[in-house]
């Protein structure tokens, strides 16, 4: 197992080498069989990383203690199901899962782009190599998953450590991994367009997709992170700003960024510099996420995966900076844009407006995330704590709403002042109606909360008021029914709709942010039989039971709820001990869900003497919405991203279409193509 | 023969017999699984996605060489990035144009402001259309022979097959197997942290006279030091391998093991779990047995003791106990007295609340009359006598301890307490003291004190006997404990001085540690390379005992260990090693024994001179071959320098290919001229012609000035 696993990590480094040395040889010398050759090695270095994987999953299965890796990371008594996905539990075979994921999405990538971009191809696959080879090398010098035990093989494993045993973990770290990952082809492509010269927009269709997967994957693994800080660390929120939420959340974020640039791009072949930069900066924001796990150069609640090479990231970042920008200069004359601003009423102009917020979030993040590392470097280590963030980020959430709701609303290259009053008349209204009723008859929430929620109704009524307004034209211009307008319009423009459910998502997880300043929290120490208030809530403390499987030792707890003094049910929040790891006890949270509010119950301390339990008792308003948020998010980007616009009978083009007609004349099929196309494609 | 033909011809001849290394590959894993007893679905799954995995690796590895073979330096068909560019250019401007009007429909903008936006884009969208036309029109479609490629490639293919051989051979060693030897006294009852048990467990082996020799069925009992004696934890049989298995003792606490035979017990010394590792322990039926309560008291007595006094045969012949486990401590730093080594034993006859002080001086052990003897506790003098003529002195613990805290009570000879005193001499204008001594159990005690004239000469100084070295594999390094016996064979306690007496350890030694008994006699220094033994050493022996790791990083492994001190014939222990050979010129003799799988091998070394060093060299360490991981992180440099030198070469080549390209293109120029002159017949300009012009599709390149220039014409 140890041999044919180290020979397929050799086989990674060697074929990566070979695939990216053959690409970049044979662009340059512009030699077919080279460039097959080195795809091919590019699929072989796919095929090993399977292999690899396959492996190291089976010596998890078989509990193969010869294995270093296996044995620190697993026990026996562990379900077989926590025993496989332990192969992301530790250093070793994240890298692992990693090049796995990369080698499997640059075949991918590159399979299906080789004819298209026959020319960037051979260069965004080196470039993906050379990823590939800079975590094969780190894997074969120093973080091998298959070293073996030189001497004697241990009878009994370590197990994995508590706080990944829980189902959001077991998805929370591929989900990210697989984000990180599938940044990297978007910056391939923009690397590979400038080695070969083909700076046009070609690049970014083949980018896209991949970081829409990104963009998808990393917002599932934040929820998913969210979802476990929540449920798992009992502190009783869900978003804390640890520097390994941030590192998952800045390539976020410049994804979201890159997403609407490119459009710019596309449509008005401006922001070509910008866009190239942001690709390098997502990429190497994943690198730096890796970084801040692996080092320890910031404290996290992910210090479990602490290793020291996590410097030689950092290292790997400063190279890719300086390659990265050295090729953009190298290019820079050939980036010219041919477009340019011809309004402050465009969208391109709101679209770099929201890059530019995006960016400096990124930024903020950023320096807030490092700062104690770096004070400390300079002397006594300074924390930055959750409401320091918040003080900056709640300004920029609110900044981005607004651009979420007007962006939509601008045209291309210019809005005439009477349309835009048009488009924001109703969207406002709503917008002033939620803000002014919820202040003058909702809950006590905070200024900010009450902008928030308004500004969310205003995104909310953007984004629906321009489908029916759009299918309202077309149903009047093509003679046809509103509702086979409005169909025929979804489904055409899956792409711009999609983002626009997407922004519905974005809103209502901001209206679930915004609950936060209506929370409620208690602690208390409780005997058998002793109640607690909080709001409308009373609970009474029934005692506690203590079992055990073969893994751990649970502590539970039972309380009965009583709501407006009636009784709705019972919780039972818990402590668990795993017996390899008596220091880590884990807790298991009691929350009551409803529409409204959570009711978030974590058991603290206990005296078994008295049998009296320490309770952190919370009321989370409104986070249903975070949760709710991420799925209509999740149903966006799924319409954006499938191809639903085949779904779609062919409209027939309305007369301000069938205006272009004459321009193709000669080339009937170039008009026909253009009807079906994409209106907007986001 | 062409020179790629021939290398493919020789490699494929040469990989020829690996063709059915695949499915040989695809049915170990099938016979191992069906060997292994295994069946579940799951392994089933994961073999045939690994096989199916494998099987496609190595198709790819062989079509990639294969196709590279076939194909070297063929030229490629060539794109028209021209005409791609144009395309993508009307697509461009058909969807502006379209956006425009589509904001207007939505009332986004004005009639006149979206007539003012299309206008260019009409216009420049009609001369792109007219560009693509005429450039359709002299495209020329670039054909491949794909028959040929695949002939070679399914000739060729197959030596990708021989890379997967030559990779084969990067593998770990083999893992090496448990070794083993003879048995050194000093081994039995020594407990030796194991890394390899887990924290909390103790097994303890129980032999005959020879490591072979398991007893199995001998009743093995674990004691842990309580608040006035050493408390039963549990008993257990020794199995068939002789091994019994203790767990669940806690870090810090004091424990002892002992072999219970009827009334008599042998005892092993007591210990400590050192953090975050098992213990192991040797017993033997044929070490001296004791009673029960003299092996409690002995090793109650013992536990703490770094230092091993001078024996007492006279003074405590008849007591139960002996050597104090303080005895010999060196004094607290600052101190102007001189250590003395004291042992505390029971008297019959002494009241239970009385310490007598018997003041003995030198190896001779005279009694020292005269002397002025303080008892403190707590580090205050409580009471001061002088010694009789026996030199005697006799204290009341009770009244001493009264004195200070309360006004004396008459003596009640109950059960006293445990008691916590120091001792202080004074003769001749010279100052010693005892160190903390503790008087645990009932009935009168006597302290005997020896003072000794003392010397700064440490010519007499050496290691003595039971000097050895209990070695052990862990991984990549060599896990050791040393026990150091230090040896003052004169009649005088020899004063060390300040810098005290440094004994380094071998060198490369890390993480090296002082077990608790000897920190209070020695330090480490220097990076915890050097052992620095601080206090006097009364005449006798002093026994440290530290624990240090050897790494290594090869299959073998130098000791030197430099020694201030000459060396009698030490002994080197490896436990669990059978396949590590120890050479080396201090090599003596090697003994090797094995038992149900378990083997220790026993080296008795020369003894060493004073000043020279210690030097063995230990091979066929398991070790992981770094050879592999350096020749493949090799590789992969000489083909990064393979593709940098190719890419600096790329500008060369794309030189030579233009002058291939301009010479042709001059060649056919020429032939038209000769054409248009009518110098060549029709079927020679045709032949010529076509000959050409497949040479220029061989140098031709879609990026060329020419493929340009003919494009826009």
């Amino acid at each position: 197992m140890a041999t044919i696993g180290t020979l397929c990590v050799y086989l990674i480094l060697l074929l990566a080498t070979w695939s990216a040395a053959l690409a970049l040889v044979g662009a340059r010398r512009r030699s077919s069989a080279m460039v097959q050759s080195a795809q091919l090695a590019l699929y072989g270095v796919a095929a090993s990383a399977t292999l690899a994987v396959l492996l190291l999953a089976y010596a998890f299965t078989i509990s193969d203690y010869s294995l270093i890796y296996v044995q620190q990371h697993s026990e026996r008594a562990m379900p077989v199901f926590y025993r496989i996905t332990a192969l992301w539990g530790g250093m070793e075979g994240s890298l692992l899962l990693w090049v796995w994921l990369l080698a499997l999405v640059s075949a991918v990538a590159m399979r299906t782009n080789q004819h298209r971009l026959g020319d960037i191809v051979p260069y965004a696959s080196a470039v993906l190599m050379l990823v590939v080879v800079f975590f094969g090398v780190v894997m074969v010098v120093s973080s091998n998953p298959f070293d073996a035990y030189l001497s004697v093989t241990p009878e009994t494993g370590k197990g994995l450590n508590p706080l990944l045993q829980n189902p959001y973990m077991v998805t929370h770290p591929p989900s990210l991994y697989l984000g990180f990952v599938t940044l990297t082809v978007p910056f391939a492509f923009a690397m590979g367009s400038l080695l070969a010269g083909r700076v046009d927009e070609t690049w970014l269709h083949a980018a896209r997709p991949w970081a829409l997967v990104s963009w998808f994957a990393l917002a599932l693994g934040l929820t998913l992170g969210m979802l476990w800080a929540y449920e798992e660390l009992g502190w009783g929120g869900y978003w804390g700003w640890d520097p390994v939420e941030n590192a998952g959340f800045m390539p976020w974020l410049l994804c979201t960024a890159f997403l609407h640039s490119i459009m710019v791009q596309d449509r008005r072949q401006m922001l070509k510099v910008w866009n190239v930069v942001l690709a390098l900066l997502a990429f190497v924001m994943t690198i730096f996420g890796t970084f801040l796990t692996r080092s320890g150069f910031i404290d996290s609640v992910h210090a479990f995966a602490r290793s020291n090479i996590g410097y030689v990231f950092l290292g790997f970042i400063a190279l890719t900076l300086v390659v990265g920008f050295g090729v953009i200069l190298w290019r820079r004359p050939l980036l010219r844009s041919r477009g340019a601003l011809e309004s402050a009423l465009s969208r391109e102009f709101w679209f770099l407006l929201n890059n530019w917020v995006l960016l400096s979030a990124c930024l903020l993040v950023m320096v807030l995330t490092i700062f104690p590392g770096i004070s400390e470097l300079f002397g006594d280590k300074i924390t930055i704590s959750i409401p320091a963030f918040n003080r900056w980020m709640v300004p920029i959430g609110v900044a981005l709403l607004v651009l979420t709701g007007v962006g939509p609303m601008l045209g291309w290259r210019h809005s005439t002042a009477a349309g835009l009053r048009r488009q924001f008349q109703w969207p406002t209204v709503v917008g002033l109606l939620v803000g002014v009723g919820l202040g003058l008859w909702g809950p006590a929430a905070g200024a900010v909360a009450l902008l928030t929620w308004a500004l969310c109704a205003f995104v909310i009524a953007t984004v629906l008021q321009e489908p029916l307004r759009a299918a309202s034209v077309r149903a009047r211009a093509a003679q046809t029914g509103f509702g086979q307008a409005l169909g025929g319009l979804l489904l055409r423009n899956h792409r711009r709709y999609g983002g626009y459910v997407v922004h519905i998502g974005v809103a209502l997880m901001c209206v679930g942010f915004a609950g936060e300043s209506l929370k409620q929290e208690k602690e208390a120490v409780l005997r058998p039989g002793e109640r607690l208030t909080i709001g409308r809530y009373e609970l009474r403390y029934d005692g506690l039971r203590i079992t055990e499987d073969d893994l751990k030792g649970m502590l539970t707890a039972g309380l009965t709820v009583f709501e407006d003094g009636k009784p709705t049910g019972t919780i039972h929040p818990a402590r668990w001990v795993y017996f390899r790891h008596e220091d880590s006890p884990t807790t298991e949270v009691a929350i009551q869900r409803s529409t409204g509010e959570d009711l978030f119950v974590a058991l603290g301390g206990h005296d078994q003497a008295s049998g009296s339990a320490t309770f952190k008792v919370v009321i989370n308003p409104l986070v249903t919405f975070v949760w709710l948020g991420f799925v209509v998010m999740a149903l966006g980007a799924a319409i954006a991203g499938l191809p639903l616009s085949a779904l779609a009978r062919p409209a027939r083009p309305i007369p301000a279409l069938a205006r272009a007609e004459p321009i193709a004349r000669g080339s009937r099929t170039d008009a026909a193509a253009a009807a079906k196309d994409d209106t907007d494609a986001p | 023969m062409h020179p790629e033909r021939e290398r493919a011809r020789v490699l494929t001849k040469l990989v020829g017999w690996t063709g059915w290394l695949l499915p040989l590959l695809l049915i170990v894993p099938g016979i191992t699984l069906v060997a292994r007893g295994g069946g579940g679905g799951t392994e089933i799954v994961l073999a045939a996605l690994a096989a199916a995995a494998l099987g496609t690796l190595l198709h790819l590895l062989l079509r990639s060489l294969g196709t590279l073979l076939a194909q070297l330096d063929q030229p490629p068909p060539a794109p028209n990035q021209r005409l791609r560019d144009l395309e993508r250019e009307k697509q461009l401007l058909l969807r502006s144009i379209r956006e425009v009007e589509f904001d207007a429909g939505l009332q986004r903008l004005d009639d006149e402001q979206a007539a003012q936006l299309v206008a260019p884009l009409r216009q420049r969208a009609l001369q792109v259309l007219q560009q693509l036309d005429a450039a359709r029109v002299g495209q020329a479609p670039a054909r491949l022979d794909q028959q040929i490629e695949q002939e070679l490639k399914r000739r060729l293919g197959r030596s990708a097959t021989a890379l997967v051989l030559a990779l084969s051979a990067l593998s770990h060693p083999a893992r090496a197997q448990a070794p083993g030897g003879t048995l050194p006294a000093e081994m039995l009852g020594q407990p030796l942290p194991s890394a390899d048990l887990p924290a909390g467990v103790l097994t303890v082996k129980v032999i005959g006279s020879d490591l072979n020799q398991a007893q199995p069925d001998q009743t093995v009992e674990l004691f842990r030091s309580g608040a006035a004696a050493m408390a039963r934890v549990a008993g257990r049989k020794s199995g068939p391998d002789g091994r019994a298995r203790f767990e669940g003792l806690v870090e810090g606490q004091l424990y002892l093991a002992l072999l219970r035979q009827g009334d008599q017990a042998i005892p092993s010394r007591p210990f400590r779990l050192a953090p975050g590792a098992g213990i192991k322990l040797l017993l033997s039926t044929r070490s001296p047995a004791r009673p029960l309560a003299a092996a409690l008291a002995l090793d109650e007595a013992a536990e703490p003791a770094a230092a091993e006094p001078a024996p007492e045969s006279g003074a405590a012949a008849d007591a139960e106990a002996s050597d104090d486990p303080h005895a010999g401590v060196p004094g607290a730093p600052g101190s102007n007295d001189t250590t003395g080594a004291a042992t505390l034993s029971a008297v019959a006859g002494l009241a239970a609340d009385r310490i007598e002080v018997l003041t003995l001086r030198g190896p001779a052990r005279e009694p020292l009359a005269g002397a002025k003897v303080t008892l403190a506790r707590s580090g205050r003098p409580d009471e001061t006598q002088r010694t009789d003529a026996q030199g005697r002195a006799i204290f009341s613990l009770r009244a001493a301890s009264t004195a200070s805290n309360a006004p004396r009570a008459a003596p009640a000879p109950t059960e006293p307490d445990p008691a916590s005193f120091s001792l202080r001499v004074e003769h001749d204008g010279l100052g010693y003291r005892s160190a903390e001594l503790t008087a645990k159990q009932a009935g009168g005690r006597r302290a005997t004190f020896t003072v000794y004239d003392r010397t700064t000469s440490r010519k007499d100084l050496q290691l003595g006997p039971g000097t050895h070295v209990l070695a052990q594999l862990s991984e990549g390094r060599l896990s050791c404990t040393h026990i150091i016996v230090l040896l003052n064979p004169g009649p005088r306690l020899v004063d060390l001085g300040e810098s005290g007496l440094r004994l380094p350890l071998p060198r490369g030694a890390v993480g090296a540690a002082l077990s608790e008994e000897t920190q209070g006699v020695a330090r480490l220094e220097g990076d915890e390379a050097t052992i620095v033994v601080g206090g006097p050493l009364p005449p006798g022996q002093l026994v440290l005992q530290t624990s240090y790791e050897l790494p290594y990083d090869g299959s073998s492994l130098d000791f030197h260990q430099p020694l201030p001190l000459g060396s009698p014939r030490t002994l080197l222990a490896l436990g669990e090693a059978p396949a590590v050979e120890v050479v080396g010129p201090a090599l003596e003799a090697r003994e090797l024994r094995r038992h149900q799988g378990v083997a220790m091998q026993l080296f008795t070394l020369a003894p060493v001179a004073r000043g020279k060093s210690l030097e063995l060299t230990v091979r066929n360490l398991p070790h992981r071959a770094e050879w592999p991981r350096q020749l493949v992180l090799g590789l992969s440099a000489l083909i990064a320098l393979w593709a940098i030198a190719g890419i600096v070469q790329g500008r060369r080549h794309a030189a030579r290919r233009a002058a291939q390209r301009s010479s042709v293109l001059e060649a056919l120029v020429a032939l038209e001229g000769r054409h248009a002159a009518g110098a060549v017949s029709a079927s020679a300009y045709e032949r010529e012609r076509r000959a050409l012009v497949a040479q220029a599709r061989l140098v031709w390149d879609a990026g060329s000035p020419e493929a340009a220039s003919s494009l826009g014409s």
